[in-house]
Order: C-alpha cells, then structure tokens, then sequence
C-alpha cells in the first residue's frame, strides 16, 4: 500500500535545470543525460519520463501509463520517480 | 574481447592557464612546442562529429583553461547539435557574462568550477594568482544563467582541514553537484607529494564533512568523494578500465585512453590528423594495450577482483615501479606495496614544516 503523502510528493514532477533526454542513433537507445552521467531508459522509462513536463500529477502520470503498458504497476512507477527525485534529476516544479 | 563504445571524450583545448596549481593534471612538460601548435577549429569540429557517430554521450570542455580559445563558442553549438551533453570544466576566472551568455544559447548544458579553498587568501595560494573572488562570481553567473553547477575542489593536506567550510561555501553558492577529488599524485602532484599528503586523521575529519553533506542532502546532484588512493586498500578502476569509457584529446590532437598516459613511455598515441577517432578506440595499439585482463602480471593474473579495479593505474604503476604492467602498487597485494608506505611516513615526516610546493611554471 503506498502512503498518501509519498504519492503527493511524486506530483507535478518535471526534468531538473541540466538534465534531458536523448536518443542516440548509433546506440539505437534512449538516454537520460545530465552533469557527469547517462542512464540508458528502456521504454517505459521513456513513456513515464515524457509525462514529467511539471504539469501533471502522480495519478494522471499512473493512469496515462495504464492506457500505454498493461503490465505497468503503480508502486513501480513510484520506485523510477522516488529514485529520479534522488538523484536529483527530477524536481517537483509546483514548488518553484 | 566485445569492446563497448565509449561513453565519454575529454577535449583539452589548451594547456594554458592562468593558474598555477601545483597538483595540476597537464603535463611536467606542457609548455614544450609540441603542445603550444594546438589543433585548429577544424579538426576540433571533425573531432566532434566523429564522436557523435561512434556514440559518445559526454562531452568535457578542459584544459588548460578552455576559455583561452576563442572559438569555444563554434565548437559547443557544434557539439550542441549532435546531441552530446556538452560540459565546461573552467578555473572560472576568464568566464564574463558576455561569453557565458553566448555559451548558453549555443547550448552548453552544464559548467563546472574550480575552487582551491573555502577562503581567498587560501584558495590564492593554492592557485598561485588572485582568482577566489572572480571563482565566486563565475559561479553566481552560471547559476543566474540557469545552467547546473558543479564546484570541483581538490584536496591535499593544505584545504583537508576546511572540508566543512568548503562544502558550506559550495551550498551557498547553490551548487546542484560538489566533486571532492583527493590529489592523484602523477605529474606536477608527484613531485609535489611530500607538501601535499595529508594525514589519515584529515581524511577521517574530512570523510565525516561528507557524511554530513550527504545526508543532509545540502546537493542534489549529489557529493562524488574520489578517495585517496595512497590510504586505500585496493587500487581505484582507473578511468573504469583502460580504453573502457573514455577518450581524451590533448590540444595537440594526440588521443589517449587517459589524460596522464603520456607518462608511459613505450606508448605510441594516434593523432587526429592521422587517424579517426572510431580506428582510434577499436584498433590502435595504445587504447589497446592494457584492455581486458590479458597483459597483467602476477599478482593481478590470479587475482579475483580483476575485472573490478582492472589492476588499478596503468601509469601509477609505471611511475612508481618502472613497469607498466605491474600491480598499482597502492594495492596491498602489490609487492611493491612498500613504495606506498615509504611516502606516506615521508609525508607526514614533514608535517612540522611548512614545506613548499612548486608551482606549475614553464620551464626555460
């Protein structure tokens, strides 16, 4: 069961300053690129990340990925968001 | 061997500097001829595009201080354009909100400063010139610019003692990422050891400032600590391995696997002139002559961490040992482990004293 409050945290989430997404045709890959790193993103990745434009909350994010991927649990998209947020590569922009 | 592409290229623009710190990671000989005939821009934007198509994700502008080339500018909208994440790693003094501005809109995506201490006068001596307060503007620029910025500080026995101070003045600066490197010691650092090895009671201090820092989470980017390998069990993965992540080009248009591997003599690099850097990486003899596990002595042959620290530096070994294929012999397993040892009570032997380093200067 996820906490109400953990789930708010995760709302109106956008990319921080310096970091953006990358396709990389000889890599046939998808990246996230930011200061010093890459992650490479499978699709899902990618899907959930296109949503984090600061505009939408955890639940529109949860619901817009159900309609894309059956197989897409809510606590995992809170597992890529919490871990993003982490690192500091995705901020909750309603904050700024 | 399947050998990955590389994830990251280290342009050195120029090896000129203002400053003049004596752990500088140039070459003892920089200042030669041979490095003073720098690349043109043109093969700098040949460079460029040649690393898009073999995938390079990263992409560091150094030094030297890179903001001695003017045409900085053309190559980051070049690189920009490809899609590589394009990185200024700057002492700071010569970026004018000017150039910054410009930098910005050719789509430069992050900056990294330098600082030498938590105080001018300290942070001066380390640098050898008047630069603290300029530091501190560039870096209040690049945050007013909107960029991300990275405050690069390394450490040695003169600023260990201020870790603290240091990581309060990154967070007033609103640095999103600190990077608290531990000197390595080759090149102008090793023949400056002796003045600045720290103790391991400073490591410790400074190892809790961190903890702190981290948990605290005054950075959110984070806090990279590179450990100080001289008081380390086992050898760092250096550069993740030789010819593994990373290309660097000198300002010459040689190509390297590491930006200290001129130091190993029996190594032959390709230059940018003569070769592609997609030849380079795959099939030059010098990024691939300590790849995999095949050229390691004893006792790395037998060892099972292997493929963890891949024997540690290649040109730490040779500097240290005379062999280029020996155990970095900050290994503990390392039969030349002694050498380690030895400088490290030589070091700290001298501790009374205020001992004087040398400046990283041309020679005559």
């Amino acid at each position: 069961m996820i906490e109400e409050n953990q789930i708010h945290a995760l709302d109106y989430l956008g990319l921080s300053a310096g970091v953006r997404l990358h396709w990389s045709e000889v890599r046939q890959q998808h990246w996230l690129l930011f200061p010093e790193g890459a992650l490479a993103l499978n699709s899902t990745a990618v899907a959930i990340l296109a949503q984090c434009n600061g505009y939408h909350s955890f639940e529109a994010i949860a619901t817009a990925l159900e309609k894309q991927f059956s197989d897409v649990k809510e606590s995992d998209l809170q597992d890529l968001l919490s871990y993003m947020m982490k690192r500091g590569l995705l901020i909750n922009q309603a904050q700024l | 061997m399947i050998i990955e592409r590389p994830l990251t290229l280290i342009a050195e623009l120029t090896y000129r500097c203002p400053l003049r710190c004596p752990y500088c990671s140039n070459p003892l000989n920089y200042s030669d001829s041979n490095y003073r005939q720098e690349l043109a821009t043109e093969y700098w934007l040949k460079a460029i595009s040649q690393a898009a198509s073999l995938g390079i994700l990263q992409l560091g502008f150094t030094g030297g201080e890179p903001l001695l080339r003017q045409d900085l500018e053309i190559m980051v909208e070049a690189a920009a354009k490809t899609g590589i994440y394009t990185s200024l790693i700057t002492a700071g003094t010569l970026l004018t909100p000017d150039r910054a501005a410009k930098l910005r809109e050719c789509g430069l995506d992050h900056i990294q400063i330098s600082i030498q201490d938590s105080q001018a006068a300290k942070s001066d001596y380390i640098a050898g010139i008047p630069s603290f307060e300029k530091k501190l503007a560039a870096a209040r620029l690049v945050k007013r610019l909107g960029f991300p910025l990275t405050i690069n500080v390394v450490l040695h026995r003169h600023n260990l003692d201020r870790t603290e101070e240091i990581l309060e003045l990154c967070k007033t600066l609103e640095a999103d990422r600190v990077e608290l490197a531990n000197t390595q010691y080759y090149g102008w650092a090793l023949s400056n050891r002796d003045s600045l090895l720290p103790t391991p009671e400073q490591l410790e201090r400074a190892k809790q400032a961190v903890a702190i820092a981290k948990q605290q989470r005054y950075f959110p980017m984070g806090v990279v600590y590179v450990l100080p390998d001289y008081y380390e069990k086992y050898p760092k993965p250096c550069m993740g391995g030789w010819g593994q992540k990373t290309m660097v080009i000198s300002p010459n248009g040689d190509v390297l696997p590491c930006q200290v591997a001129t130091s190993i003599p029996e190594l032959t690099f390709t230059n940018l002139r003569n070769g592609t850097l997609e030849w380079i990486w795959f099939e030059s003899e010098a990024f691939n002559r300590f790849r995999g596990i095949d050229w390691m002595d004893e006792p790395c042959r037998s060892c099972s961490r292997q493929t963890i620290d891949f024997g540690g530096c290649r040109c730490q070994a040779l500097l240290l040992t005379g062999s280029a294929t020996a155990t970095d012999p900050v290994c503990h397993l390392s039969p030349e482990h002694h050498l380690i040892l030895k400088a490290q009570e030589q070091g700290q032997g001298k501790q009374e004293f205020s001992p004087t380093f040398t400046y990283r200067s041309a020679k005559e």
